[in-house]
């Protein structure tokens, strides 16, 4: 229960990160909107940095809305079965989001060592190591393999 | 394996693992990890499915999603939605399905502006449905047209997918969007139609507040005045910077929720508590959107690597080469690839083989390329993988997804209707564009 | 007889589409019982940035693709866009072996070489300039001539492909650059008004192979191969004849060819050079130089 809570703090973290980094984009594209057109500024990577923000939003928010049950999942089949039936669903659907979790974890840490090793580079205005944007995944995968194991082991039921 | 083998192989990994409940991104990436594992090439496959995986929302053209979320989010949170909401159920208390009607009327303009019916539905899912749902809307009014105007929205310019079509296919993107007007405001006035008389044979599903019938003129008119007229301003705020050139249609988002920030201000509703909150909702309705859009447009290029799909589209070969049965061919593909692909995927695998069968047979392909858009507009919202459906479900995670297809499924009549009449009909589509060619 | 599993970055029936397609029929055809290439798909199948790292791991035997979009992998790839010696010449000089050995090296990539050639790429504004300056235009840009625009004075814009025309016709952006051929597959004709002349870099794209299925091929399949390359090369009088067929299109649709005068012209080409080599310069310092002797005049 207690390593349930911790993670709990630590998925509320990457929410955090997730909704900071979409208000920084909201932030940025206002931002370029009006140094363009007064001129103040030219700052081309602004909206290329607008792309970068989108992808850690997005990998490091999923599994803490995972975590709140947010994904979108199809539940005609859970609705219509009995209650007793629906728990075997549901523990058969963490075991398999578990497996799949695990896998990518496995594939995207591998992923991250081959392009640190090989020294490949985003090379757009902004040079910089490509595997700073393969961790946000790594953490992503990482993150919804621990919730599906939580839930696996807590024996949660719920959809 | 056939390409039909391959779509019943990872269409069944699908279909399990959605029945059973898993996430649909998940699901997907289930079927991916199959996918990429038997046709890119075992772990080297499945290494490359990662890094496309990774890097698929990293588009510029998503951006809007998580802008237009905000500008809904904010208004919501900060209580101006709701006030100006009941201002308007005061205003047109007669009317009935009135908030039916407003999404409706609203779901089009908003249409008109940003361009992607994704994003249109994530704003006024979030905030419009949830408003009706709580008054004891039907879900058919409460959720049907907010899903359903992204019909509306890809015909009505500014239409990205128009321009995109037009990119990808060659055709006229002037004629393209000139001759969208007339099939998207007759389906704008199909959907107010049906909405209305919803509203009016079956009033349990749009009920009234019992106390409105006693108020005075001024009692009606003022709080719109007060609470409404303001927010055109927001909408202003876009337009106005799209036409003045200013900024282009995903900049214009930004600055869409920057002004309902600054309105926020000004009605002193703006609190930190609130801010955050509207942050947080913000990023879990983009992230259940995103999350899916990384799945399925891997999946979709998985399909094509496997060569299922070209597969598939080399059926439009057999058919017989007339006119009319080629396009009804055509339009049933892209309905059937709707379940499966995402639209500028599906647009791109297409056009390629459509555009010369449809030169060859002497098809206008304005007209044409309009009934595509409807049809890839449709694959959308069609059950059971349709991504509106999705983004629906992902703002109202208390609704059954049974009920989402139930509400979708009036309007996907309709639309099917003005596609059956675009078809019959050309002129409907072609007379504007004959005017300025 | 080998089948080659192939993938284009560009979409099927575009103008960089086209010279694949040909090499593909001609590969076809000769090579019958010796070697076959079999297109799987396009940018729907496989994302264009990520092709490099496809045939790296032996996903797909060879892309039609250009070295920017696998710059990650090869910065010095760049500099094909930049070069001004033709493919002719960099064969003799050591230039092809130099960009070869690099994508072997570093990214296990065999380039055949090269199937575009002396197409530049150009301004393209929805109006002629008003004092002949571009100085302060909004211009639509890719990250290869994203620096050379900003040295320009003109204020570099990402913008989303499915936008550029809404944001042409409203004046959000006053142009953009684009090759001298392709314009009109993209339909951004109907907002263009202009075209700044000369134009600037030339437009690479090439055939790329993972090296290991191109160590795996027979010493006379892979003959056969780089014969049909450099003959292809050496025809590329045709992509000229080309350009110069587009621009006499672009004129009949009303856009206006704004010349530079002699001395604008050299300033602005050696200012596009000094733009485009700086970030491979910096990247890789010693390869840059070695690359720029050899590549560029
Ligand atoms: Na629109
Ligand atoms: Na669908």
């Amino acid at each position: 229960m207690q390593r349930a809570r911790s993670l709990t703090w630590v998925m509320r973290l990457c929410g955090g990160t997730s909704a900071a980094s979409l208000a920084l984009l909201s932030i940025l594209v206002v931002g370029d909107v009006i140094l363009r057109n007064t001129g103040l500024a030219r700052w081309s990577w602004l909206s290329e940095l607008t792309e970068y923000l989108l992808t850690i939003s997005t990998f490091t928010g999923a599994p803490w809305v995972l975590h709140n049950h947010g994904h979108v999942n199809v539940d005609v089949l859970l609705r219509t079965v009995s209650a007793a039936k629906a728990r075997w669903l549901v523990r058969a659907s963490n075991l398999l989001g578990g497996v799949i979790s695990a896998i990518l974890l496995v594939v995207a840490v591998r992923v991250t060592f081959d392009s640190y090793a090989l020294g490949s580079l985003v090379f757009k205005n902004l040079i910089f190591p490509e595997w700073y944007l393969m961790t946000p995944v790594v953490l992503c995968f990482g993150l919804c393999t621990a919730e599906f194991l939580t839930r696996i082991v807590t024996r949660e039921a719920h959809a | 394996m056939s390409w039909l083998e391959i779509i019943a192989l990872l269409g069944g990994v699908l279909a399990v693992l959605f029945a059973i409940g898993t996430p649909v991104a998940l699901a997907f990436l289930g079927a991916n990890l199959i996918g990429a594992w038997l046709f890119l090439g075992s772990g080297a496959g499945i290494e490359q499915l990662v890094r496309n995986a990774s890097m698929s929302v990293n588009s510029f053209s998503l951006v809007p999603i998580p802008l237009f979320v905000l500008m809904g989010e904010l208004l919501f949170h900060c209580g101006l939605a709701y006030r100006a909401i009941e201002a308007i159920e005061r205003l047109l208390h007669r009317l009935p399905a009135r908030l039916g009607c407003v999404s409706v009327v609203g779901g089009t303009a908003f249409a008109a502006l940003s361009g992607s019916s994704i994003a249109n539905t994530a704003l006024l899912g979030g905030t419009l449905s949830q408003e009706m749902l709580r008054r004891g809307y039907s879900t058919t009014l409460a959720l049907g047209p907010v899903m359903a105007v992204g019909g509306i929205a890809v015909l009505i310019p500014p239409s990205t997918l128009a321009v995109m079509l037009g990119s990808l296919s060659g055709i006229s993107i002037t004629q393209l969007l000139i001759g969208g007007l007339v099939p998207g405001l007759l389906m704008a006035a199909l959907f107010l139609l049906f909405v209305i008389l919803t509203g009016h044979f079956r009033p349990q599903s749009a009920p009234r507040d019992a106390t409105a019938s006693s108020y005075t003129l001024a009692e009606r008119i003022v709080p719109f005045l007060r609470d409404v007229v303001p927010l055109f301003g927001i909408f202003v705020a876009v337009i106005g910077s799209m036409l003045a050139g200013i900024a282009t249609p995903t900049e214009a988002a930004g600055l869409g929720a920057f002004a309902a920030l600054i309105a926020t201000a000004l009605y002193r509703k703006l609190s930190w508590a609130a801010l955050v909150k509207a942050m947080t909702e913000t990023a879990k309705v983009s992230v259940s959107i995103l999350f899916i859009i990384v799945a399925s447009t891997t999946f979709s290029q998985i399909l094509s690597f496997s060569g299922a799909t070209s597969g598939m589209l080399q059926l439009i070969n057999a058919v017989d080469p007339t006119p009319m049965t080629l396009i009804v061919c055509m339009l049933l593909i892209l309905l059937v690839l709707g379940c499966f692909i995402d639209q500028i995927s599906m647009m791109m695998i297409t056009l390629p083989i459509f555009m010369p069968l449809a030169h060859a047979a002497g098809i206008e392909v304005v007209w044409l390329g309009l009934m595509m858009l409807v049809a890839i507009e449709l694959g959308m919202l069609t059950p059971p993988f349709g991504i509106l459906l999705m983004v629906m479900q992902g703002a109202s995670r208390s609704v059954p997804l049974v009920s989402i297809y139930k509400a979708a499924a009036p309007f996907i009549l309709i639309e099917i209707g003005v596609l059956i009449l675009m078809l019959m009909v050309p002129q409907l589509t072609l007379f504007l564009p004959a005017l300025v060619r | 007889e080998t089948t080659l599993r192939a993938i284009t970055a560009f979409q099927p029936g575009t103008t960089f589409a086209k010279p694949f397609e040909d090499f593909v029929s001609k590969v076809n055809a000769q090579g019958e019982g010796l070697l076959q290439i079999e297109v799987i798909g396009g940018p729907e199948a496989m994302p264009p940035f990520e092709i490099g790292n496809a045939l790296r791991n032996g996903i797909v035997d060879i892309a039609n693709t250009t070295a920017v979009f696998h710059a990650s992998l090869v910065p010095e790839g760049v500099a094909m866009t930049l070069a001004t010696r033709p493919m002719s010449e960099l064969r003799e000089n050591g230039g092809y072996a130099l960009m070869n050995k690099l994508h072997e090296d570093k990214a296990r990539i065999h380039w055949l070489g090269r199937l575009t050639q002396g197409i530049n790429y150009h301004i393209y504004l929805n109006e002629p300039p008003a004092d002949g300056k571009l100085e302060g235009l909004k211009l639509r840009s890719v990250p290869v001539y994203q620096a050379f625009f900003k040295d320009l004075g003109a204020t570099p814009m990402q913008t989303a492909p499915g936008e550029v025309y809404t944001a042409l016709e409203r004046g959000v952006i006053d142009g953009y650059g684009w090759p001298s051929i392709g314009v009109f597959d993209l339909g951004w004709q109907d907002k263009t008004g202009a075209r700044v002349n000369p134009g600037f870099y030339q437009v690479e794209t090439g055939l790329y192979l993972s090296l290991k299925t191109w160590e795996s091929l027979s010493e006379e399949q892979q003959t056969f191969l780089e014969g049909l390359m450099i003959e292809t090369e050496s025809s590329s009088s045709l992509v000229q004849d080309l350009a110069e067929a587009e621009k006499a299109k672009q004129i009949e649709a009303g856009i206006e060819m704004v010349d530079l005068d002699a001395d604008a012209a050299t300033e602005f080409g050696a200012a596009a050079q000094e733009s485009g080599w700086k970030p491979i310069l910096a990247t890789s310092p010693e390869h840059g130089a070695k690359l720029r002797e050899l590549f560029a005049e």
